[in-house]
């Protein structure tokens, strides 16, 4: 008698990947590309690391897949280890440009960008990405998370591993901080 | 007396069905002597909603590159090569060991270090080497 499988597609997925299953690869990477795309391209910028840093998320993952337990979906994970890498290439960035370039460099070229004032949806957009990155780490990843991902404050700080609260204060006052960016 | 931010925090909270009553009914009467305060969350929050319809992608080969990473077999910290040189070393001064022992005609640890039978006359260490 067949024994009637119980497992989720999530779970037939996570098996076939411990098996080395090529295809469960291409599955994974077709399903979560984009969210990792919108994640790390938000935190780091239109920039050629976050490609590099996009595929060590994956390939981290991988590699790591016979230690992983399922506690949580897949996209959580991923999201973590997005986050995490692209935190590591801002602290790498930070140290490598400390001397030549100061905040103030930055905050000048959003100012001077914003100073057009335009309706268009596309400027908007490309001014709202450029203030996010002036945005401290643990602000930027707040806003990211909610914008990227569209992630309830509660999955955002699940997969921060922070108090709920934490993560609304931490929103709200990125908020402000963009609004002051954008208004100057 | 709450401030600002609070009032901000209670306000995304409501969103998501995490205030209580009493708070929300506080909530309320801010927002209704703070109009502008409120157009100014509003106006934050269409940003986000805005920034959510974005989209940003990797190029079209990232996929491939991954898979390419994937089946490349990760370099052994000992490869054949390395595991030869050590093969070779480790024969090499265990022929050395064996020859101290048979020059010295003794087993023992100064016959290792090769000053078996060193004494004030003879302290030249090369002695029972050359000899």
């Amino acid at each position: 008698m067949h024994k009637i499988s119980t497992l989720n597609p999530e779970e037939v997925l996570i098996t076939a990947l411990k098996r080395g299953d090529e295809r469960a690869y291409s599955e994974v990477l077709n399903l979560h590309k984009q969210q990792i795309a919108s994640t790390v391209i938000g935190m780091l910028g239109t920039v050629p690391e976050a490609e590099d840093v996009g595929q060590e998320v994956f390939i981290r993952f991988f590699r790591n897949i016979q230690n992983f337990k399922g506690e949580a979906k897949i996209s959580t994970y991923l999201t973590r280890i997005a986050i995490n890498l692209s935190l590591n290439e801002l602290a790498r960035r930070k140290r490598k440009w400390h001397f030549f370039y100061s905040g103030d460099y930055l905050e000048e070229k959003i100012i001077n960008y914003s100073l057009t004032d335009s309706e268009d949806k596309d400027e908007r957009i490309d001014l709202l990405r450029r203030a996010i990155l002036l945005l401290d780490a643990k602000y930027r990843e707040v806003i990211v998370l909610r914008t990227t991902q569209a992630y309830s404050f509660k999955e955002i700080a699940e997969v921060l591993k922070l108090p709920i609260g934490t993560v609304l204060t931490r929103y709200s006052r990125a908020q402000k901080k963009l609004t002051e960016l954008l208004n100057k | 007396m709450k401030t600002e931010e609070q009032y901000h925090i209670d306000w995304l909270s409501l969103k998501e069905g995490l205030l209580s009553f009493e708070d929300t009914y506080t909530l309320k009467e801010f927002i209704k002597t703070h109009p502008k305060v409120y157009q100014k969350w509003e106006s934050c929050e269409n940003d986000m909603v805005l920034l959510s319809t974005s989209n940003s992608s990797f190029s079209d080969s990232f996929n491939t590159q991954i898979l390419l990473r994937m089946k490349a077999k990760r370099t052994p910290f000992f490869d054949k090569p390395s595991m030869w040189v050590a093969s070779i070393g480790i024969a090499a001064s265990i022929l050395l060991v064996l020859n101290l022992f048979i020059e010295q005609n003794t087993w023992g640890f100064e016959a290792l270090l090769g000053i078996a039978d060193m004494d004030t006359n003879n302290t030249n260490l090369l002695f029972y080497i050359n000899s």
